[in-house]
């Protein structure tokens, strides 16, 4: 196990946010995956937030739009009608 | 919106040129689309996001009615001022950029919502260097998962508009905070902060929920 005050925790640290919100680069991910299982306490961390996130997604239904929007929308667009 | 088209030449194309040039003089040249390239950029790139759009927009008003004005008030602004748009590049980003816009000047403006949080103390809260900040604060996820579809969405409403956007589009829509930053008009590291914020605004809520509901932290 890894000290905390490894240069690989730091980088844990810093990319645990990014990994959750999926804004990390491939090798970043990996990096995150293969040292963070040093500290059950940023593991625990990262679960909790990706299962409140993924909890979050199946809750919110998505609000389809109506079928004659697209229509609407379709017939009032034209080179003659807006210039 | 029965004669939409000449409204919106009337009344918004002062602020959406202003927009435009702001964002052409910064990374994008105008175009000049024949007549069939614009109705075919319009059909294969900006139509498809309709749902995607319709969705946000719901989100941000409430109400079938107005979001179906907003979602079709922005597509014709975004076929109005096509020339603008790179071919190829992202059009849902493009889009919704267009419609938060419309949304905060023509919707809000008519809503009784405050227009703005208080940004100064959240971003005196959170350093975007300050990785250690940017876990949230906890919540028994089991409570959330327990809740019906409803319960959450009504704790996501009551959010004030700036943060519930945010969520909507990092943790529905699954934008980078890239293009958040872009369709928001904010720097990567507000947008960071204000995520962060807002995720705890949520699950404030969702913890008064969930304690309702017999859940003990």
């Amino acid at each position: 196990m890894l000290p905390k005050d490894s240069p690989q925790y730091s980088r844990c640290m810093e990319l645990l946010p990014l990994v959750l919100d999926s804004q990390a680069s491939t090798e970043d991910t990996d990096f995150f995956h293969k040292y963070a299982v040093n500290w059950p306490e940023v593991l625990d961390c990262y679960e909790r937030e990706k299962a409140f996130r993924d909890a979050l997604k199946a809750k919110l239904d998505r609000f389809v739009a109506p079928q004659d929007l697209r229509h609407i929308i379709r017939e009032h667009v034209n080179p003659q009608n807006i210039s | 919106m029965a004669d939409n088209n000449k409204e919106l030449q009337n009344t918004d194309d002062q602020e959406v040129k202003s927009e435009e040039a702001t964002e052409s003089s910064t990374e994008t040249r105008r175009n000049r689309y024949s007549e069939s390239e614009k109705i075919d950029i319009f059909d294969n790139e900006f139509l498809p996001q309709i749902d995607s759009m319709y969705n946000f927009a719901y989100r941000l008003t409430f109400d079938e009615d107005d979001a179906k004005d907003l979602v079709q008030e922005t597509y014709l602004k975004a076929f109005r001022f096509i020339d603008s748009f790179q071919r190829g590049t992202n059009a849902k980003a493009w889009l919704f950029r267009i419609l938060k816009n419309s949304f905060i000047n023509d919707f809000r403006k008519k809503s009784k919502e405050p227009s703005k949080v208080d940004y100064q103390e959240v971003e005196t809260y959170y350093n975007s260097e300050d990785v250690d900040a940017s876990i949230t604060t906890d919540l028994r996820v089991e409570a959330v998962q327990d809740m019906i579809g409803d319960e959450v969405s009504n704790a996501l409403n009551s959010l004030a508009v700036d943060f519930r956007t945010v969520i909507i589009l990092c943790d529905l829509e699954g934008f980078t905070y890239e293009e958040m930053a872009k369709i928001l008009d904010i720097p990567i590291g507000t947008v960071r902060s204000r995520l962060h914020r807002a995720r705890n605004l949520l699950k404030d809520k969702l913890r008064s929920y969930a304690e309702s509901m017999g859940y003990q932290e």
